[in-house]
């Protein structure tokens, strides 16, 4: 199962890279004008959303830096004992909103201590591997068109993936016991 | 919002370096962030321009259209205000399909194509829509069927089964999004009122 999904993910950007330009000159597109024309307003995306993303991954880091995200993570420690979830993968939890890289660090250097088939490392894989950086693909996604008012779109991610973790803690303890 | 969520970014921060009596750190790591931000969108800038290239063939072409139409039933029920025609579809159903299959990077670009074509629409410059909230809950929940870099980890670590956590990852996505998708549907309702 694992290598057919694996050999799909390999071949599928080749395939797509191929079969596109091939259809798109077949149906007479002049391809590389409009690639060209593609590529532009690919740069001018990311041009628009680069402020924003300097703007927040700045503030994360003040955020890290400066002792705030330990201190969150004390603060949210008591909560985690109380439900029974190993206290190794809250710091992960509490940094995965904000951090793919950062939380990416955290899970890698949990599954080197505990071991990738430990409870704490199938914990901290699933808690990885189920929810997203919330805080970037925020920025990235409304940086990028020029959204300054999100309402109630970062609750919902936050709330996505409170849920999602405590989900993984319990599918955890289900499947592997 | 996102002023006072940046605002209380910043100032936590400040305020633990003052309790941590280390007020070294912060500047410097303003600086670290904001060099970071600039690395990622240089690594997005490529991607995300070979990528709208790629999509602008697709488009001309007829074929995101083909796709958009194979894949709208499914989607639609998410969206019931957006008309089956509207040019958000294509890039919406690409990206979709690229975070299912695990192919992070290359959902970006369709995302953000997505985005634009919903703000095309939107009834206000500037502010989150609806579907533009529903259409991110897609993306902030991370279903997948191929965790790609964790089972990379993990079989670096010499797991005995790398792959063992593809289902239960994928039901704990399908939890949060689930969550996002009823919180989405209530504050929109809760915000609606207050309109």
């Amino acid at each position: 199962m694992m290598d057919l999904f694996g050999e799909i993910s390999v071949w599928i950007i080749p395939i797509i890279l191929a079969a596109v330009p091939l259809y798109a000159y077949y149906k007479g597109v002049p391809i590389y004008d409009e690639f060209i024309e593609g590529a532009r307003e690919g740069l001018k995306l990311t041009w628009n959303l680069l402020p924003f993303l300097i703007a927040m991954l700045g503030a994360i880091a003040i955020f890290t830096e400066g002792g705030a995200m330990d201190l969150l993570f004390r603060l949210i420690a008591p909560v985690g004992e109380a439900l029974g979830i190993p206290e190794e993968v809250i710091p992960l939890a509490v940094m995965r909103p904000f951090s793919g890289s950062g939380s990416l660090g955290m899970t890698a250097s949990i599954i080197q201590n505990y071991g990738p088939d430990s409870f704490t490392g199938r914990l901290a894989s699933i808690m990885q591997g189920s929810t997203e950086t919330t805080f970037y693909v925020l920025t990235v996604y409304f940086g990028a068109v020029g959204i300054r008012k999100y309402r109630y779109a970062l609750w919902v991610g936050l709330i996505g993936d409170c849920v999602a973790f405590l989900a993984a803690f319990y599918i955890t303890s289900i499947f592997f016991c | 919002m996102i002023h006072a969520v940046w605002l209380l970014l910043i100032l936590c921060g400040v305020l633990a370096a003052v309790v941590n009596g280390d007020g070294s750190v912060i500047f410097p790591a303003l600086v670290d962030g904001s060099t970071n931000a600039i690395e990622v969108a240089m690594g997005l800038a490529a991607f995300l321009s070979v990528w709208c290239g790629i999509m602008r063939l697709a488009e001309k072409s007829g074929l995101l259209d083909a796709m958009a139409k194979l894949v709208y039933p499914c989607l639609k029920w998410l969206f019931p205000n957006l008309s089956p025609n509207h040019k958000a579809w294509a890039p919406m159903i690409m990206n979709v399909s690229a975070n299912f299959l695990g192919l992070g990077n290359a959902a970006t670009p369709f995302g953000i194509k997505a985005m634009e074509e919903l703000s095309k629409t939107a009834d206000e410059k500037g502010v989150a829509s609806r579907e533009m909230i529903v259409f991110l809950a897609l993306n902030t929940s991370a279903v997948s069927l191929m965790p790609g870099m964790i089972m990379g980890l993990r079989s670096q670590a010499g797991s005995a089964n790398a792959a063992e956590i593809i289902i239960p990852s994928f039901l704990a996505s399908l939890a949060g999004l689930t969550a996002a998708l009823i919180s989405a549907f209530l504050l929109e309702k809760v915000g609606r009122k207050k309109q």
